[in-house]
């Protein structure tokens, strides 16, 4: 099974001025293989972020023998960020690449992904799906403000069961309810919503899974899911950055925006 | 000391006898033995996050969350050490601490304090103490003693200015912290080795559901 930081290796750093909106418009298949942070065009900010996640995955001992701390890795970027010119000061904006809450925010969701990837790849297949086959939606961390998830599960298709948002997880309203496009958390920006494994035979009293039942083994990721996306009003300079990070790979048709995972 | 925890998974000798009956390889057993440790662990620490905190303040998800810091996030994959065994480990010094016990001390850290938060504002600052304009106060503790402390606000009033009460500290500042071992940190190993067995019967039945008997 692939350690959260393998996965994370893989992802190609792709410099751009691209906000947070258009990143949205790229395939989401495109998106998982990329390393960004809207707007941040610095190659060697950039790298730093990802450095930075990558340290806090591996948890590799610093230079001076102590293990990655996320509030330094966030006080050394800020700073870093600052050299760089990229302050806009704006102390609480998110927009601002040198904000501590901006910074946070990129090296959680990136750990996260990496390490739910991980996670989804090792309960989705072999015995560990034989055993569990649902997973259920539920509050893993408190939030201030919280997102009326079960308004947005119905709405990706997911049915409740004994009010309970549990599913197959092979379901595709895993990867509808994702802002990602990932069949797995996180499924959105700052969100305390997480997964819990539900074993066969709460799945069969659930009336999730029929007792003769058994799911396609393995689930993994369905390939032909995130593949495209519209371009519509995507600038053409991103859409040539795009191509000289993954060359070949990115096309537009019309304005279909296709990437070829092979 | 090893800041990494391992659980080791073995398939009893008469779940191995029904699998023996499956035309199924025995790894898938020892795979769904090794998901349902990793569940129940996943389960333990989320009961352990909803407690609430001893010093009242609201939770950062030490135990659980869903920033990729929490102990339950740092649950590797299970090794497989052979058809019938798997190894899970658990890459966290925090866990590695809760089960020992013992004393953090600033200056092995090249420090002269600790900073322990007061406030919510204090402990959810993703920058910690740097993060928040402060200075350092001696300040009335509600235990009793005049301590030092990082009071809010870049400098220290002027002019006869009442001097800093507890409310208005963020961080207490301390030389050395001390923590009794914390047994019940991980689940008991009865109760590890009843998820493994049951969800490698659920295996068991779902393999036969597919029709994977001999």
């Amino acid at each position: 099974m692939p350690a959260p930081i393998e996965d994370f290796a893989r992802r190609r750093p792709v410099p751009s001025w691209a906000r947070t909106r258009e990143w949205d418009q790229v395939p989401a298949q495109l998106r998982r293989r990329a390393f960004f942070s809207a707007t941040i065009e610095d190659a060697r900010a950039l790298s730093a972020e990802r450095e930075a996640v990558a340290n806090l995955l591996q948890r590799a001992r610093r230079p001076d023998g102590r293990l990655p701390r996320r509030d330094i890795a966030i006080r050394e970027l800020r700073d870093l960020m600052r050299q760089r010119g990229l302050d806009t000061n704006q102390p609480d904006a998110l927009t601002n690449p040198a904000a501590p809450a901006r910074i946070k925010l990129v090296l959680d969701v990136n750990r996260a992904q990496a390490q739910n990837y991980a996670r989804f790849k090792r309960s989705s297949s072999g015995g560990a799906l034989l055993a569990f086959p649902a997973q259920e939606l539920i509050r893993e961390r408190d939030s201030v403000e919280k997102r009326p998830w079960q308004a947005r599960w119905r709405a990706a298709g997911g049915r409740l069961h004994s009010g309970r948002m549990i599913a197959l997880k092979s379901d595709p309203v895993w990867t509808r309810l994702s802002r990602f496009g990932n069949p797995y958390p996180p499924f959105d920006f700052n969100s305390g919503m997480g997964v819990r494994d539900i074993p066969r035979r709460e799945a069969i009293a659930l009336g999730v899974i029929e007792p003769a039942q058994t799911q396609p083994d393995p689930v993994a990721e369905d390939l032909n899911t995130g593949l495209e996306s519209s371009a519509e009003g995507l600038y053409p300079g991103f859409l040539r950055t795009l191509r000289s990070h993954f060359g070949d790979a990115v096309a537009l048709d019309g304005n279909t925006l296709r990437f070829s995972a092979s | 000391m090893s800041a990494r925890y391992t659980i080791d998974v073995e398939v009893p000798e008469n779940l191995r006898r029904e699998l023996d009956t499956l035309a199924a390889p025995g790894r898938l057993l020892t795979e769904a033995a090794a998901a349902g440790v990793e569940a129940h662990l996943r389960e333990h620490f989320r009961r352990l996050q909803a407690r609430p905190r001893k010093d009242g303040l609201k939770s950062t998800g030490f135990w659980s969350s869903t920033d990729g810091n929490s102990v339950a996030e740092q649950i590797a994959a299970a090794e497989m050490i052979s058809d019938t065994h798997a190894r899970i480990g658990i890459d966290s010094p925090e866990l590695a601490h809760k089960l020992t016990g013992g004393t953090i001390r600033a200056a092995d850290y090249g420090h002269t304090y600790l900073t322990i938060p007061a406030t919510d504002r204090a402990a959810q600052s993703p920058t910690g103490a740097r993060g928040l304009p402060s200075h350092i106060e001696w300040v009335e503790h509600p235990d009793g003693g005049v301590r030092p402390a990082l009071v809010a606000g870049a400098g220290r009033p002027q002019g006869g200015a009442s001097p800093a009460g507890a409310e208005s500290v963020l961080f207490w500042l301390v030389r050395s912290t001390t923590h009794r071992p914390m047994p019940g940190a991980l689940p008991a190993e009865a109760d590890l080795a009843a998820a493994a067995r049951e969800s490698a019967l659920d295996a068991i039945d779902a393999l036969l559901a597919r029709g994977d008997a001999a």
